[in-house]
Order: C-alpha cells, then structure tokens, then sequence
C-alpha cells in the first residue's frame, strides 16, 4: 500500500482505522504520524460539532406534535380535492355574478384562471390552517426567516410591528402559480388564520375578489408584484387589508 | 455504523417520544448547519419530526431510526428551501464557534476551523458532517445522500485533506 492508498484510507474515517493500518503505522512513525494528524483533527471537529445545544423548547414543541395531530380533524386528500374542483365551479359562478351585478370590466380569462390557482393552492395547505384555527399549530416564525421566506417573491416586511398581534404561523416559499415565484404566510387573527400571498409577479392587472364556499379573498395588484389576502368566508379582511399593503416593501 | 437509538415503548407514542428524546439535539446540530439561522434550523427539525410522526410505522428496524431522520431532514430542506433560499447572513456560526467556556486561542482555533469547513465545496462538506455529526459509517452516508460508498469515502478524505491544509494541521505538532 503506498502513502497515498494509506492517507486515503485513515482520512476518510479517522474514527475506524482498520488493523491492517495500525499494523503498517506500528512499525512505521511516518504513517503513525499521518494517523495522529488525522485523529487530531478528527478530535478537533468532533468538539466544534457538539458545541451547539438545542434549546429545550425546542424538545417541548417536537413532543408536542402526536398531540396537535390527534386532535386535528384532516379530511381525506380525495375529499380535499374533490372540494376543491367543486369549489372552483362556485369561484367562476360567483366571479361571472360580481361583474354582472358591478357592470365593470372584469378580469380576463387568464386572471380568473389565476385566481382558481390560488384557491387550489389554499387547499394544499388546508391541514395547516385547521390546525392553527385549532389552536394546534403554536409556533412563530421570527422577522428574520419571515424576511428569508418573503424574499423567494421579491418582498420583505419592513416592520414586525404588524405582526405582533397577528404571529406567523407557517412561513413557505411555493410556487402559487409557474412560474411566479410566491412567498406563502399564514398569520393568526382573532378572526381565525388569513393567507398572505405575495406573487413576484403581476399576473393581475387589476383588482378583483375570489372566493369559493370556504374561502373569501382579494388579489392586489401593487406596483412590485400582487399581494393576495385570502381568509375562511367569514372573515372580515377589511382591517387587515391596509396593514398589510401599508407595511410590504418590493426589493425587486 | 452510528449509534442506534432504541426506541422504548410498545406504542406509537412512546416510541416517538423516545426518538425525540435520543435523536433531536443531532437532528438540530445538522439542521443548524444546513440552515446557517437557528430560527429556520428549528422550523426545519419541527417539519422533520412531524413528518417522522406521520410516517413512524414504516420505520421497521429502530437501528435505522437516525438515518432514516438525516434522509427526512435533507429531503424536507431541499423541498421547502434550498431552490429558494436567497444567501443568508451567517448569524450562528459566529455562536457555534463561540459556544462553551474558552481561552481565546481555542476560540481563534475554532473560528479558523469553522471558515475552513464553510470553505469546502458542498460536494466535501455534506459528507463530513453526516459522519461528525451523525456518526454514520460511509456506508449510511452513501445511502443517505444516495452515492456509492467508494465516492462518499474519496469525497471524506479529499474534505479532510482540504482541511488540514486550510487549518495547517500538517504543518503543526500534534499533542
């Protein structure tokens, strides 16, 4: 076996160094060597990886879990998306009544379209806003990942201020519709939980409501992307609404 | 091969309580690293736990129990952030190389070895710390980051040997 084999060998797993190396270094302080730097820096390693701890919230939460889903009423999948194309039959009936009744100019085609994607979306997610209008879902995600999450759609929150008395409960870059890049927040309101979407996009020129037999909403278009606002029927968005459109920046 | 938990319990519970038991400061320390921000590396041991929870009956063999988290976690990373995370400003490792009571020359020690680690190519770095952190044998590393086991053992070493050239660990007597 020559150095090279040797170094290969000890450096790949200082920490189950085969006989047949300790053999070879026995009689050799030259491949000892080799091995001993190995070790050294093996040890060196070994201290700075366990020198984090986790915080024992932490723990308590991971316990928690078996508890929160228990407790969680989740619809079948299949029921779940047969909700969902139901519904998107109610979004288009209730779109085509609204413009009727307003006697404005509605949104294209391409829009509704796009507003169906984002009720399909909301369904998704449906298991994680049972479970924060059940009170099973208590984490809160900080500015700092809330930012990190908000940046996949090319926004951020300048203050945390808004969400102080409204925490977030689940933070998740996704993609609403290809290829808009979307940043996806659920919050918890005394109302019960609200979707805030933002879109890197306009794929919405012009404001319109969507809504199905669950959900009620609102696209925006603002000048750097759409922000979406989309809350359980009924829920009342109105006070909501200028928080979250006062208080989002565009980065690009 | 790494150490094995075992999981205590008859019940589906017990048998998750006693896996966040023996396992979450690992599954945390390999988060913490992937995710370079505490408060993502949480979220992302949550998601990894919930998950194990909902899947726990298909783990067979309670020796398999922490890859089987290591392979949950990676796959929960790369779903939730990795196409999407922007850079982030590295807050922890200031903290990591900073943790516990030391001189300052350790500390200095630890800096220069954490810059060293962060400088290897993901390729290098991945590898290692499954196997100093996890304790897997390249074997479990292979099949963790789905490789084969000469490719994983070329790429322990070449980290290695980067390493020690970085932190001049070659150059320098050893205690």
């Amino acid at each position: 076996m020559d150095e090279i084999e040797f170094r290969k060998r000890v450096d790949s797993d200082p920490d189950n160094i085969d006989q047949e190396l300790l053999n070879a270094a026995a009689s050799n302080p030259e491949l000892q060597a080799i091995i001993d730097r190995s070790r050294h820096l093996n040890s060196k390693l070994h201290s700075l990886a366990q020198a984090t701890t986790a915080p024992e919230s932490l723990k308590a939460r991971l316990l928690e879990i078996p508890e929160q889903e228990d407790g969680q009423a989740r619809p079948p999948r299949r029921a779940v998306f047969f909700q969902y194309y139901a519904a998107a039959a109610c979004l288009l009936l209730a779109v085509a009544v609204g413009l009727l009744m307003s006697g404005e100019q509605g949104p294209t085609a391409g829009e509704i379209a796009f507003g169906e994607q984002v009720i399909e979306h909301l369904y998704h997610e449906a298991a994680e806003l049972d479970a924060i209008n059940a009170g099973n879902l208590q984490r809160s995600f900080g500015m700092p990942a809330i930012n990190q999450v908000m940046a996949n759609s090319g926004s951020r929150f300048g203050s945390g201020e808004i969400f102080s008395t409204m925490p977030v409960r689940y933070a998740n870059p996704c993609l609403v519709a290809n290829p808009y890049n979307s940043s996806h927040l659920i919050v918890q309101t005394e109302q019960g939980a609200i979707n805030i979407l933002t879109i890197d996009n306009s794929p919405v020129s012009q404001e319109f409501s969507i809504g199905d037999e669950r959900f009620s909403g609102i696209i925006i278009p603002m000048n750097g992307g759409n922000l979406i606002i989309v809350g359980e029927k009924n829920q009342n968005l109105d006070g909501y609404r200028n928080s979250f459109e006062n208080q989002l920046e565009w980065i690009i | 091969m790494s150490d094995s938990p075992v999981l205590h319990g008859s019940n589906k519970r017990q048998r998750y309580e006693s896996l966040v038991d023996q396992l979450y400061q690992d599954v945390f320390r390999y988060a913490l690293w992937v995710c370079k921000n505490q408060p993502m590396a949480e979220d992302l041991v949550q998601e990894t736990f919930l998950r194990a929870w909902r899947s726990l009956d298909s783990l067979e063999n309670d020796k398999a129990a922490k890859a089987w988290l290591f392979t949950i976690l990676r796959r929960e990373n790369a779903r939730q952030y990795e196409r999407y995370r922007p850079e982030l400003v590295d807050i922890e490792g200031q903290s990591i190389a900073d943790a516990g009571d030391q001189e300052p020359d350790q500390r200095m020690e630890r800096q220069l070895l954490l810059s060293a680690i962060k400088r290897l190519d993901q390729e290098y770095r991945e590898p290692l710390l499954l196997q100093v952190i996890g304790g897997f044998s390249g074997k479990e590393i292979a099949e963790i980051m789905d490789l084969n086991n000469n490719t994983v053992m070329t790429r322990l070493f070449r980290a290695r040997s980067k390493l020690k050239q970085d932190f001049g660990v070659d150059a320098e007597e050893v205690d």
